[in-house]
């Protein structure tokens, strides 16, 4: 090996330039393209060793120049691997065409694609980005669906017109984004295409109902309507065993009884307005994340029973009331459930189906966002207080309103909740100078009403924390009536909380 | 073979400094060479490997074993090739590269080109040339031009103190 003269006197070993050139080629592409091509500059027997590696790039967004010269690179680039009959395996191309060069750029591709489909390349993976408006969009060139190594097609706001022959049968992701596309284009490019792991659609036009059937490989699905308001399309999969992930915002599901989603990791579900009947029958045995997020389908029902026994997160966001009680098919304790709720309620009913929702989720760490409250003071004689709606252990409660409303509130939510931690948003010094001495601590003091005794019994300990971006941490702050109270910097920016401790039942 | 006599096949492997290893056939058969010689009926007395050194054949029999005994879990295999490869400094990968070559193991090729690729990526040239020990033989014109060729490469690249 060559000896080469090392700094600081040192002599080292060139471990790399004297490998053979196809190892090299190998290890180059493995790289980006910039990096590739940089190690042009190492040393003159490096000069060209980039030029001929098996794959080429053009993905790189750190490309700096012109659409023009990147036209012309790529243009070369190709054309150096034709002239010289070079193996070309790999090819990635990311192009983004502006509302005016669009066309040109476009047929571009008329004339690439060709090109490279006769030099051999198996990988392709092609973007194709417009900046059009979506109402305008224009037809994606037929030679994208007849390229039958492409590996992986990103389109954004461009139709696909149903008339073209999808020839890239061995695609493994496809991702339409803000795309025209029609049902009988979307069946075709599914029945063509059984070997595909991921599918996006999202925000895309003119699907009527979506049909996932024979994707026997499918991996990752994503559903994204393109306005909340309209009526959903219904989302049909045959659940293939492969299924990893499934996202659905706006779309409703169509479940089947008793389906196994047996390598199902995470599920987010959004917007569905589909009944949650056939969910409950359905098996999720890994599932380790579960999103239900402001799913009208669920309005109907007052018991979500779900299969997943090895749960880990689960979030559960309500724009409506509704009294539903959700139980996991767990026996872990080791998982977290993210409850949001509409509004803090004021009517007896209500305060009664929250004490239940979280009881039926006190398996796991709880954490509690409300976002509103009630305009109507809770009566609390009417709320019954014994033991099957027991106050249930909350982690973090968050309360998006503000602590005026929160403080007449106190005694209706520790009746449901012992909080260990409460947040606090839009507070200035004297909310919580208030909050503090009107809420938390007044037991003490007079007022001996039978409620809040019970409460305060209970409450052994609490403390009020302030965030410190210094330390990234959150530090007790002393705050007792008529006590000095401590003068912090800004205090707009800074988010209380308080920490509770409540002794044991 | 294995199969018809039931006890597992032991070969003899030579290294090109005459040192011996034994290694069970079914781990060495990772070496599409190794197993085309097997195939030929070659392996009767001892295989001469005639372009990898003893340190460099005792590493690669240590990733032989140590991978044929994991069972088809495609991550538990990463995981021990990350493993192996960790503690290997770029003289030792340069040999593996080169013995996994010509010994045609495909899997061990892979691995270690990925971790060549991944000590050069987004680095700058006077780094990688360090870390290497490439010489520069350019004239400061010659290497002024090249980087001129190429701009857009030296563009927000990591350790970029001397390029």
């Amino acid at each position: 090996m060559k000896k080469a003269k090392g700094e600081e006197g040192s002599i080292s070993m060139d471990m790399i330039s004297d490998l053979p050139k196809d190892i090299l080629q190998r290890i180059l592409s493995l790289l980006s393209q910039k990096d590739a091509v940089r190690t042009s500059a190492l040393s003159k027997s490096w000069r060209y060793v980039w030029c001929t590696r098996p794959n080429l790039d053009f993905s790189d967004d750190t490309f700096v120049g012109s659409v023009k010269e990147f036209q012309t690179a790529v243009d070369n680039a190709l054309q150096r691997y034709r002239d010289q009959s070079l193996c070309l395996e790999e090819f990635r191309l990311s192009i983004w065409l502006d509302g005016y060069l669009s066309r040109e750029s476009v047929s571009l591709l008329d004339k690439w694609i060709p090109l490279f489909r006769n030099m051999g390349v198996k990988d392709f993976r092609l973007s194709v980005i417009s900046g059009r408006q979506v109402e305008y969009v224009t037809t994606l060139p037929g030679v994208v669906l007849e390229a039958e190594s492409l590996k992986y097609l990103y389109v954004r706001r461009f139709g696909l017109s149903p008339g073209n022959t999808i020839l890239f049968k061995r695609i493994k992701r496809i991702h339409l984004d803000e795309c025209r596309i029609d049902g009988d284009m979307l069946d075709k490019i599914i029945s063509s295409c059984p070997l595909i792991e991921s599918m996006h659609l999202e925000r895309c036009r003119g699907l009527a109902d979506v049909k996932v059937n024979g994707l026997r490989n499918l991996k990752d699905f994503y559903y994204e309507e393109f306005e909340e308001k309209r009526h959903h399309p219904s989302i049909e999969i045959d659940y293939p065993s492969s299924l990893e992930t499934v996202n659905i915002i706006y779309g409703d599901m169509v479940w089947f009884r008793n389906a196994d989603f047996c390598m199902l990791d995470r599920l987010y579900l959004h917007g569905v307005s589909s009944s949650f009947e056939l969910f409950s029958t359905c098996e999720f045995p890994i599932l380790k994340s579960l999103f239900i997020i402001s799913c009208s389908g669920l309005e109907e029902s007052s018991n979500l029973y779900i299969n997943a026994p090895n749960i880990l997160y689960f979030e559960y966001n309500s724009d409506r009331w509704s009294t539903l009680s959700i139980s996991f098919a767990t026996t872990s304790n080791e998982w977290d459930s993210h409850v949001t709720l509409p509004y803090w309620p004021s009517s007896s009913d209500k305060l009664v189906s929250i004490s239940q929702l979280l009881n039926s989720l006190s398996q796991s760490k709880i954490f509690l966002t409300i976002s509103r409250c009630a305009l109507e003071l809770p009566c609390l004689s009417d709320v019954p207080y014994n033991g099957c709606n027991k106050p249930v252990a909350v982690e973090g409660l968050k309360l998006k309103f503000e602590v005026y409303s929160f403080s007449f509130r106190v005694r209706s939510i520790f009746q449901s909740c012992r909080p260990r931690k409460i947040y606090v948003y839009f507070v200035c010094k004297w909310d919580l100078v208030y909050l503090w001495e009107s809420a938390l601590m007044q037991g003490e003091s007079g007022n001996q009403d039978q409620l809040r005794e019970q409460w305060h019994r209970d409450l052994e300990e609490v403390r009020v924390e302030i965030y410190d971006d210094r330390n990234n941490g959150w530090h007790p702050i002393t705050l007792s009536s008529g006590s000095e109270f401590p003068e912090c910097r800004e205090w707009e920016n800074i988010s209380p909380r308080f920490s509770l401790k409540w002794r044991e039942a | 073979m294995a199969a018809e006599t039931g006890t597992p096949t032991t070969l003899t492997l030579k290294s090109n400094d005459d040192e011996l290893f034994s290694v069970a056939e079914s781990a060495a058969i990772l070496s599409v060479t190794i197993r085309n010689m097997v195939e030929d009926g070659c392996a009767g007395g001892v295989i001469p490997l005639d372009n990898v050194d003893g340190k460099t054949l005792a590493s690669v029999i240590t990733y032989m074993n140590g991978i044929s005994a994991i069972p088809a879990d495609e991550e538990k295999k990463k995981s021990y090739r990350d493993k192996f490869l960790s503690d290997k400094d770029f003289e030792t990968l340069a040999d593996m590269v080169l013995a996994a070559n010509y010994l045609n193991m495909s899997c061990l090729m892979d691995a270690v080109s990925a971790k060549i690729a991944q000590v050069m990526e987004k680095k700058s040239v006077g780094w990688v040339r360090r870390k290497f020990g490439i010489e520069n033989d350019y004239t400061p014109e010659e290497e002024a031009a090249v980087k001129e060729e190429h701009k857009w490469t030296f563009e927000g690249v990591e350790t970029d103190d001397d390029n």
